[in-house]
C-alpha cells in the first residue's frame, strides 16, 4: 500500500511539474519546427491556405512552420492523424467543413469525434461555391432553373467533385429548400467535370473552381451560395437574394489543434492568425484561391464547427443520404 | 504558327538549369538501366516515383520521360554488343546489328542506332507538338459514352499487340480491372473490399503496386536466373558511317520513324511492336532480302528509328486525351496525379507550360543521349560488371523508404511485399503484366464513365452505339478481336513472340 501511495504521489509531482513546464512551454512556444497537417493533396486550395497562412506564421513566431500533406479518405486520414497527435502546439491541422462537418455525418467507421477530439484556434477563411450551368441550358437565373426542372423532374444533372464534397451538400439542401429534384452526378476532382460542363455533357456544377469558366465566357453562374456576392462577379446574386433567405450553408477552412492544446498556445496562434489574415498581401493571394478571409475567435470556431456539424445532419436526413 | 510559339515556351522550361539536370539525370538513368538486363524502364520509373515526389512537376515529369526513352537508348547498345537486348523493343536489333559487330562493324551499327533514334526522337517531338494540341481539341467532344468506348479500345489492343498467349493477357486484365474496383465507390461513397483498412479506401496505392509489380518482382526474379552475365564485348572501331551506310540507312529510319510513330499513337502501342513491323517490312520490300540476319544496315536504322518514334508518340493519347495507353503512361499519369494534375483533355490548355516543357525536354534528351551514348560507350558496356548483390539490396531498401516517404503507411509496405510476391507468380506462370497494370490503372476511370454514362443516359445502355464517336471505338473494338482471331495474324504474332 505503502509503495502504492508513494508511487502515486510521485505521480502526482510529475503531472504537476508536467503542467507547469506545459504553461512554461506555451510562453516559449514555439521553440521547434511546427507541422500543418493539410488532409488533402498539394496543388488544392486548402493546400495553397495552408502555405500562405505557414509563411506568415513563420515570420511571425520566428520558427519554420511546416506544411505536411496527409492525404486520404476525403481528408478523415490526415485529421485523424492531428486527433491523435500529441497535444503540444507542434501538430496542426488545416480542417474544413468538410472533415468536420460533413464526413461526421456521413462517414460511420470515422476514427475521430470532430469536436471532442480537436481544439478549435481559428477560423481563416469562406471559401466561395457558385450553381453554374453551361450556356446551352435554357435557364438564366435560380427562378427560371427551378421551373425547367419541374418540367424536367430528375432529369437535369448536376456535377459535383465527388459524393460528400460540399458541392454535394450544396446541391441537396437546395433541392430540399426548393423543392426540385435535379440528379446527382459525381467526378472525382473538379478537373474532370468541369471539362464535361464546359462541352455541355453535363447541364449543371456546384462548385468554386468554376468561376474560371465563366470568367473565359464557357458556362454562366447562376448563383452564388455563400452569403455574400463574389467580388469578381458583381451582378451574380446569392441563392439568400434569389428567395432562399434560410440557405445557409458555411463552406470554413480553419486551424485547429488536438484536444488539450494549452491556453497559451492557443492564445499565441490565435492572434498570429488573426495578424496574417489582417495582412493585405495575404488577403490578396486568399482571394486567387476563390476564398475570402473570415477570421473568427477560437470560442466562435467552436461554435460554427459544432453549429455545422449539426446542419449537415439534418441535410443528410432530409436528403436521404445514405452512405459509407 | 502557334506551335512555334508554343514551343519556345516549352523550351524556356526544358532550358531552365535545374530542369536540364534532371533531363539529363532520367536520361542517364535511363541509359544506365537499359544497359543493365533485366532492370526495365517501368520498374526504374516505379522506383523512382517516390523522389519526383518532392520535384517540381515538370522536373519530374521531365526525368520520368527521360528514364523510358534513355532505357531505350541504353539497350541497343548491349544489343548490338553482346546480343543481349536491355528491353524487348530491342529484340529485334540484335538480329543485325549483332551480326554487323562480329563483321568489325560495331561502331557503325552504335552509331546507325543513336542516330537513327535520334532521327526518330525529333520527328516524334515535332508530331507531338503538331497533332497532340489538335487531339486536344476533338476529346473535348468526348463524353462519358466516348471515354468509356475509348478505354475498351484500349484494353482490347493492348490484348492484341502484348506477346504470349492473349488468354494470359485477358486474365491480368480482368485482374487488374478487379484491383481497381477497391475503395470508396464514387457514385454512393460506400467502401468496395477494403476490409475496413482506411488505407485502402481511396483504393489500392498505385504505387506499391507497381513497385511490387515490377520493381521488387524483377529482382526477386533476377535472383532465380542464372548470374553469369555476358562480360565478353567485341571491340569498337571506327563510330563513323560511309557514305554508302548513310545511302542504305536512312531510307529504313524514315520509314521506321512513320511505323513506329503510326503504331505508337495507338493504345496499347508503345516501342515494341514498331520494332518489329519496322523489320518486317525493311526485310519485305529490300531487293536483297537475303542480307537481313547477316548484317543489314537497314536492319539497325529502321527498328530502332521505329522504337524510338513509337515510344514517344504512346506519350500523345496520354497527353491530350489523359489516357495512358500502355503500362510506362500509366506510370507517368501515375506521377502527374501524384502532383496533383489530373491527366486530361484540358492539361494542354490548364497547365501549357508543362505540356510543352515535356514536349522540349523531349527533344534536348535525345540531344543528350546522342552525346551521352557515343563517345561514352565503352564507359557504359564496363557498367555491366556491377555486382548485383549490391545493387539489389540498394534498390529495395530505395523501395521501402521511397513508398514509405510519400503515404507514411505502413499498409502500402504491405502491399508493395504483397504485390511483389504478385509479380514473381506471374512471371513465373508467364502472365503479362503490363495488361495488369493498364487495366489497373484504366478500370476506375472506366467504371466511372460507364455509369456516369448511365446516369445521364437515364439507364439507357443503347447511348454506347448510338453516340457516333463511341459507335467507331467500338466497332474498333471488334475489328481487334477480329484480328486475333485471324490465323495469319496469329502466326506473325507467334513470330514476334518467338524472336
Amino acid at each position: 500500500m505503502m509503495i502504492a501511495n508513494s508511487v502515486k504521489r510521485i505521480a502526482a509531482t510529475i503531472v504537476a511539474a508536467a503542467a507547469l513546464m506545459g504553461s512554461a512551454a506555451a510562453q516559449d512556444y514555439p521553440t521547434e519546427p511546427v507541422t500543418i497537417v493539410v488532409p488533402f493533396a498539394p496543388g488544392g486550395r486548402v493546400d495553397g491556405i495552408a502555405r500562405v497562412l505557414a509563411e506568415s506564421l513563420s515570420k511571425q513566431l520566428g520558427q519554420p512552420f511546416v506544411v505536411s500533406n496527409r492525404e486520404g479518405a476525403g481528408g478523415s486520414v490526415g485529421a485523424d492523424y492531428v486527433a491523435k497527435a500529441k497535444p503540444d502546439g507542434y501538430t496542426l491541422l488545416l480542417n474544413s467543413a468538410g472533415t468536420h462537418a460533413i464526413l461526421p455525418n456521413v462517414d460511420k467507421n470515422l476514427a475521430y469525434d470532430s469536436v471532442k477530439d480537436f481544439t478549435p484556434i481559428a477560423n481563416l477563411v469562406e471559401g466561395f461555391t457558385f450553381i453554374g450551368a453551361h450556356t446551352s441550358v435554357k435557364a438564366d437565373n435560380i427562378k427560371e432553373l427551378i421551373d425547367l426542372a419541374k418540367e424536367n423532374p430528375g432529369k437535369i444533372g448536376f456535377a459535383t467533385s465527388g459524393v460528400g464534397t460540399y458541392g454535394h451538400f450544396a446541391g441537396e439542401s437546395f433541392k430540399i429548400a426548393s423543392d426540385i429534384n435535379l440528379l446527382h452526378v459525381p467526378y472525382r476532382g473538379s478537373g474532370p467535370a468541369m471539362n464535361d460542363l464546359a462541352a455541355g455533357h453535363v447541364p449543371l456544377m456546384i462548385a468554386g473552381e468554376i468561376v474560371e469558366l465563366a470568367k473565359a465566357g464557357k458556362i454562366k453562374i447562376l448563383a452564388v451560395t455563400n452569403e455574400q456576392r463574389w467580388h469578381e462577379l458583381p451582378d451574380v446574386p446569392t441563392l439568400k437574394e434569389s428567395g432562399f433567405p434560410q440557405f445557409t450553408l458555411h463552406s470554413w477552412i480553419g486551424l485547429v489543434g488536438p484536444a488539450g492544446l494549452p491556453a497559451g498556445v492557443v492564445e499565441k496562434l490565435s492572434k498570429a492568425t488573426e495578424t496574417a489574415m489582417a495582412d493585405p498581401a495575404v488577403q490578396d493571394r486568399l482571394k486567387g484561391l476563390g476564398v475570402v478571409v473570415n477570421f473568427s475567435s477560437p470560442e466562435a470556431f467552436a461554435k460554427r464547427i459544432s453549429e455545422d456539424r449539426a446542419a449537415y445532419g439534418e441535410i443528410v436526413k432530409k436528403a436521404g443520404l445514405t452512405f459509407k | 504558327m502557334e506551335v512555334f510559339s508554343s514551343l519556345y515556351l516549352g523550351f524556356s522550361v526544358a532550358v531552365s538549369p535545374a530542369n536540364i539536370g534532371y533531363c539529363f539525370t532520367g536520361a542517364l538513368v535511363g541509359t544506365l538501366i537499359g544497359v543493365l538486363p533485366g532492370i526495365g524502364p517501368l520498374a526504374t520509373m516505379a522506383m523512382l516515383l517516390p523522389l519526383t515526389f518532392y520535384l517540381p512537376t515538370s522536373s519530374a515529369l521531365i526525368m520520368l520521360a527521360g528514364i523510358y526513352y534513355g532505357a531505350l537508348y541504353g539497350s541497343s547498345t548491349t544489343a548490338i554488343l553482346m546480343k543481349v537486348p536491355g528491353e524487348s523493343s530491342s529484340v529485334v536489333t540484335c538480329l543485325d546489328g549483332y551480326v554487323m559487330a562480329q563483321q568489325g562493324r560495331a561502331g557503325v551499327a552504335l552509331a546507325t542506332a543513336a542516330l537513327a533514334s535520334f532521327f526518330a526522337g525529333t520527328v516524334a517531338t515535332l508530331l507531338i507538338a503538331v497533332f497532340g494540341p489538335a487531339l486536344t481539341s476533338v476529346a473535348q467532344q468526348f463524353g462519358p459514352a466516348e471515354y468509356f468506348s475509348l478505354m475498351v479500345l484500349g484494353l482490347i489492343s493492348a490484348l492484341v499487340f502484348t506477346q504470349g498467349s492473349p488468354i494470359k493477357a485477358l486474365a491480368m486484365i480482368f485482374l487488374g480491372l478487379l484491383l481497381g474496383t477497391v475503395g470508396a465507390d464514387i457514385n454512393t461513397g460506400f467502401d468496395r473490399f477494403t476490409f475496413g483498412v482506411p488505407d485502402l479506401r481511396d483504393g489500392i496505392d498505385f504505387v506499391a503496386v507497381s513497385m511490387g509489380l515490377f520493381g521488387i518482382a524483377e529482382i526477386i526474379v533476377n535472383l532465380d536466373r542464372s548470374r553469369d552475365r555476358p562480360v565478353s564485348t567485341l571491340p569498337i572501331s571506327r563510330l563513323w558511317l560511309t557514305r554508302q551506310d548513310f545511302k542504305a540507312a536512312w531510307p529504313a529510319a524514315v520509314r521506321g520513324t512513320g511505323v513506329g510513330a503510326a503504331l505508337g499513337i495507338l493504345p496499347g502501342g508503345g516501342a515494341m511492336l514498331g520494332s518489329f513491323a519496322s523489320y518486317a517490312i525493311e526485310k519485305r520490300i529490300s531487293r536483297t532480302p537475303d542480307r537481313f540476319g547477316r548484317g543489314a544496315i537497314e536492319g539497325v536504322s529502321g527498328p530502332e528509328a521505329a522504337n524510338n518514334a513509337g515510344a514517344q508518340a504512346s506519350f500523345i493519347p496520354m497527353l491530350s486525351l489523359g489516357i495512358p495507353s500502355n503500362a510506362v503512361m500509366a506510370m507517368m499519369a501515375g506521377a502527374m496525379l501524384l502532383h496533383g494534375i489530373a491527366p486530361s483533355p484540358s492539361f494542354a490548355a490548364q497547365r501549357p507550360d508543362l505540356f510543352w516543357g515535356l514536349i522540349a525536354s523531349m527533344w534536348i534528351g535525345n540531344v543528350m543521349l546522342l552525346v551521352i551514348n557515343l563517345p561514352l560507350v565503352g564507359l557504359w558496356v564496363r557498367l555491366l560488371r556491377i555486382p548485383y548483390d549490391v545493387l539489389f539490396p540498394v534498390i529495395l531498401l530505395c523501395c521501402c523508404i521511397g513508398l514509405y516517404s510519400i503515404s507514411h503507411s505502413f499498409a502500402d509496405l504491405m502491399l508493395l511485399a504483397l504485390f511483389g510476391l504478385v509479380g514473381v507468380v506471374c512471371v513465373k506462370l508467364d502472365c503479362p503484366m503490363a495488361p495488369l497494370m493498364l487495366a489497373f490503372i484504366l478500370g476506375p476511370m472506366m467504371e466511372e464513365n460507364l455509369r456516369r454514362a448511365m446516369l445521364l443516359a437515364y439507364g439507357d445502355v443503347t447511348i454506347f452505339a448510338t453516340r457516333p464517336l463511341s459507335a467507331a471505338m467500338l466497332i474498333a473494338c471488334l475489328l481487334c478481336v477480329a484480328l486475333l482471331l485471324l490465323p495469319t495474324f496469329r502466326r506473325v504474332r507467334a513470330a514476334a513472340t518467338d524472336a
